[in-house]
């Protein structure tokens, strides 16, 4: 499939070859068909069909292919070429049969050479067919990935109002294309890998050349080459594999099912991973602002987008914090509400037989397991969760006096606020976090949540993506990154590329000109 | 690799490490002694921060880039650097667990007066070590976003303070007498000499260079936020009220009210304390760490972390059985003991730096 990968292969299995010698081809074809189907174990999908060439009638050739990974469109047009082609007297002399198909009869646009079996079976294995040849030490392997797969849909997870709808696919051809079409640019690298021993899964790592900064493409080779499994399922596994600290409750390695997503990333300096099978692609080195961006935020006008980032980040201390500032209040400091308030909070409470910590668990478990309940359901019983949800648990809970409603409140926005955050892992990050505020706030009110908070601050300060600090822009401070963070000032006043991230050479740092900022006047005069 | 700092974190690290204790006892002890010039004493202070602040600056330019100790202990000998690392490290532990302690009495007193104060104190000492486990790089970052909050704060508190500030209050000037105004610097000048933990820090900057900047910059603006503090006190509350107050810092906070829906919200100006306070715990509790790593040169700093630690919370809980003890200690103790160890220990750094110049500059010669 990929001539690069084919050679990296090689290298990569460098296990197996310590194991038993690379078999090469022989001049016999039989023994090369025998052994080519030892190599893949047989099956009803191997598919192979032997032809005779009418200019070299005493050697035979084999079409080899796997069927369903193949694109049987073009398996058909090269079958077709070959027929026409064997039936044909070849019009000049050519030295031998390999030669004449290698240069004149296959209608496929890729296609190279091969002398090991190994090389031809994964080939194979890969979608790509194989012709062997009597009498010839090569074998011609062709390019005719295809098969199957999604087409190119409207992310599900990701979703804006303005914008574009395309998403990534499974297919990893397909993904590294969407980015190619965005990014026209001869800087933009897409470096391939394979890992995983037996799912030889195919990654690709994309970046702008003299953008990214060169240390940080190593670094992301480096860790990948590190990887030693034997299945790569999803972006997932490399995310946990190459990530700078294991223990921790925030993501450090951004997801995003955007194609624009990931071109503004890969543009910004930043390193793109691409899986085959998954629509993830992970994107580093990360900081914790970019987990409240929406690539939508850059489409839209910049003053409601900082509104909404604002709102988001809001969003994200309310699902962190309201419960545990809802049972520190009415645990610890009554005195800090309003009377009114206070009395009527109090009157709710009267009849709940448990403290506020144990009614705050109560609905939060519960709403954790309507939650998760809803992903993994069949979709056709979906309402029958919502009724049971909103009447039995809530309004029925509330009336039998198991808890009060002020609390129903609590967790239903705090629920409502963790959907808010762009990126559905640092909205986990938020919900696991809150527990355990909420048992610290439990134990010491206010003075516990401070104590927490403190924590994560120290945490969040020690964390790195990819040797990069996560807070970045704000710790260490660079006041220029600032225009992008919480905030987004309009795009003709972002003139540099973030600082930190992308490489410091200077020509690559200026985004947009000086003076676009639009004045009519000045035109006009 | 090296951590670093960067000078704005330094200069946060040594305002979280100056204020937080400070704004305590600073506006009761100026204005019990000095009455309505009490912000007078908090400037002369400045005046005295600032020239401890260039002494002890000056010290460390001349630190060729050495830890603290290390460098101590290449200039004058092992067994100088040893009493000198264990004297500090020892200082710094005891601050460590009077600050701790300090800390814990002031949240029994105000919210948690149930809960036992070994909890407290467990949950602080906690705190403070695991952000040291995560670097000193890590604390210094926190320093800062820390000390952006509390520049938040600040305005917001004077702001609705604002009808309540009665700055006739502040006069007649000088009603006090001069010798009553200069008692009473003296212990703003004790709690800014605690600047002297540049020495320790120094090493670790990005840019060792600009010390001397990040140390006036950092003693100019705990000077100011005390000024802030001790004026404000005095013209909310008038002198007499304020001598009876614990903390007047959070009780001017505690009666504002805005509207008939926002009151007591001087739990939001103690949490951000808080976070100051947290912040100077863990740097001296690193301070501590490091000294005693290096003088007896051991291989773990996080075991050594967790040893003093553990020793802190016993100190801290057994040290001081009532709490008046304690008060009496800040007051007038700390004194002497933050003077020796902030002022005189640097001084005869300094001077035998003075002293050992000409011979060091020959061995240099001669081993280059």
């Amino acid at each position: 499939m990929f001539k690069k990968q084919t050679a990296g292969n090689d290298k990569q299995a460098g296990d197996d070859q310590k194991q038993h010698v690379e078999q090469l081809l022989v001049p016999d074809l039989e023994q090369n068909m025998e052994r080519l189907e030892r190599f893949l174990g047989g099956g009803a999908d191997i598919v192979c069909r032997t032809l005779t060439h009418r200019s070299f009638p005493n050697q035979r050739y084999a079409l080899f292919y796997i069927d369903g990974i193949v694109d049987g469109t073009a398996i058909g047009t090269m079958l077709l070429g070959l027929l026409e082609d064997a039936n044909s007297q070849a019009t000049e002399e050519t030295d031998s049969l390999y030669t004449h198909l290698m240069e004149r009869s296959i209608a496929v646009g890729k296609i190279f050479p091969a002398t090991a079996v190994e090389e031809v079976g994964y080939a194979m294995l890969e979608g790509s067919s194989v012709i062997l040849v009597d009498g010839s030490l090569r074998a011609i392997i062709i390019d005719t990935t295809g098969g199957e797969s999604r087409s190119v849909e409207e992310p599900t997870s990701q979703t804006v109002v303005r914008g574009p709808k395309e998403g990534f696919t499974e297919n990893l051809r397909t993904n590294t294309a969407l980015v190619r079409r965005i990014i026209k640019s001869p800087k933009l690298r897409v470096d391939y890998k394979i890992v995983g021993r037996e799912t030889r899964t195919n990654i690709a790592v994309i970046y702008l050349q003299g953008i990214a900064q060169d240390d940080v493409v190593k670094e992301v080779h480096r860790r990948i080459e590190q990887i030693e499994i034997d299945a790569i399922l999803e972006s997932g596994y490399i995310e946990e594999f190459i990530q700078d600290k294991a223990f921790t409750p925030f993501p450090l390695i951004q997801n995003t099912e955007r194609p624009d997503t990931a071109c503004a990333s890969i543009l910004e300096g930043q390193v793109v991973i691409m899986v085959s099978g998954t629509p993830f692609v992970l994107i580093t080195p990360v900081t914790f602002v970019k987990f409240f961006q929406s690539s939508e935020d850059y489409y839209q006008r910049y003053d409601i987008s900082t509104f909404l980032r604002l709102i988001r980040m809001t969003s994200f201390f309310i699902s962190m914090l309201l419960p545990s500032l809802y049972i520190a209040i009415t645990t610890f400091h009554q005195e800090m509400l309003p009377t009114s308030l206070l009395i009527s909070l109090a009157a709710q409470r009267e009849g709940v037989p448990f403290p506020a910590l144990v009614e705050a668990f109560l609905m939060e478990i519960t709403f954790e397991i309507l939650r998760e309940a809803g992903v993994r359901m069949p979709r056709i019983i979906g309402p029958a969760i919502s009724i049971v949800g909103a009447l039995v648990l809530g309004q029925a809970a509330v009336q039998a006096g198991l808890v009060s409603a002020a609390m129903v409140i609590v967790v239903s926005f705090t629920a409502i606020a963790s959907f808010v955050i762009p990126a559905v892992n640092m909205g986990i990050a938020a919900r696991l976090i809150r527990f355990v505020l909420m048992i610290l706030a439990g134990s010491f009110g206010l003075f516990g949540i401070m104590s927490g908070l403190m924590v994560l601050l120290a945490h969040l300060c020690g964390l790195r993506s990819f040797g990069k600090p996560y807070l970045l822009p704000f710790s260490p401070l660079i006041v220029s990154n600032l225009k992008d963070t919480f905030i987004r000032v309009p795009w003709w006043a972002m003139r540099k590329r973030p600082i930190g991230m992308s490489s410091h050479q200077v020509p690559n740092q200026n985004r947009i000109g000086g003076g676009k900022r639009p004045d009519p006047d000045q035109e006009g005069a | 690799m090296k951590p670093e700092i960067s000078t704005l974190q330094t200069v946060a690290i040594v305002i979280n490490t100056i204020t937080p204790t400070a704004l305590l006892s600073i506006p009761s002890v100026t204005i019990g002694f000095a009455a309505n010039d009490a912000w007078i004493s908090v400037l002369i202070a400045a005046v005295a921060g600032v020239i401890i602040a260039i002494t002890i600056a000056a010290i460390c330019k001349t630190n060729p880039g050495f830890l603290f100790i290390e460098w101590m202990e290449n200039r004058f000998g092992r067994i100088v650097g040893m009493v000198v690392g264990l004297l500090l490290g020892v200082y710094y532990f005891n601050s460590f667990c009077m600050i701790v302690r300090q800390f814990a009495n002031f949240i029994a007193d105000m919210v948690l007066d149930e809960t036992p104060i070994v909890m407290l104190i467990a949950v602080m000492v906690g705190v403070a070590a695991f952000s040291i486990a995560h670097g000193i790089e890590a604390v210094a970052r926190s320093a800062a976003l820390v000390m952006f909050m509390v520049i938040l704060v600040i305005p917001v508190s004077v702001g609705l303070n604002f009808d309540d500030i009665n700055l006739k209050k502040l006069l007649p000037f000088f009603d006090a007498g001069t010798s009553r105004i200069g008692l009473a610097a003296i212990s703003p000048i004790g709690w800014l000499s605690e600047i002297s933990i540049l020495l320790i820090l120094q090493p670790y900057m990005k840019n060792p260079k600009s010390v001397m900047k990040a140390g006036i910059i950092g003693s100019l603006g705990s000077a100011a936020q005390l000024l802030i503090v001790t004026v404000m006190a005095v013209s909310v509350f008038g002198s007499e009220v304020v001598r009876m107050m614990s903390y007047p810092l959070f009780n001017m906070v505690g009666i504002v009210e805005v509207g008939k829906f926002l009151e007591r919200i001087e739990i939001y100006t103690v949490s951000v304390w808080g976070m100051t306070m947290y912040v100077k715990m863990s740097v001296f509790l690193f301070a501590s760490v490091h000294c005693i790593t290096y003088t007896f040169r051991l291989k773990s700093i996080r075991h050594t972390l967790f040893s003093i630690s553990l020793l802190a919370i016993v100190t801290t809980i057994v040290t001081w059985t009532r709490n008046l003890e304690l008060g009496r200690f800040v007051i007038v103790d700390s004194i002497p003991f933050l003077s020796m160890f902030n002022i005189i220990l640097p001084l005869c750094i300094g001077f035998c730096l003075l002293v050992t110049r000409g011979n060091n500059s020959k061995k240099g010669a001669q081993s280059s």
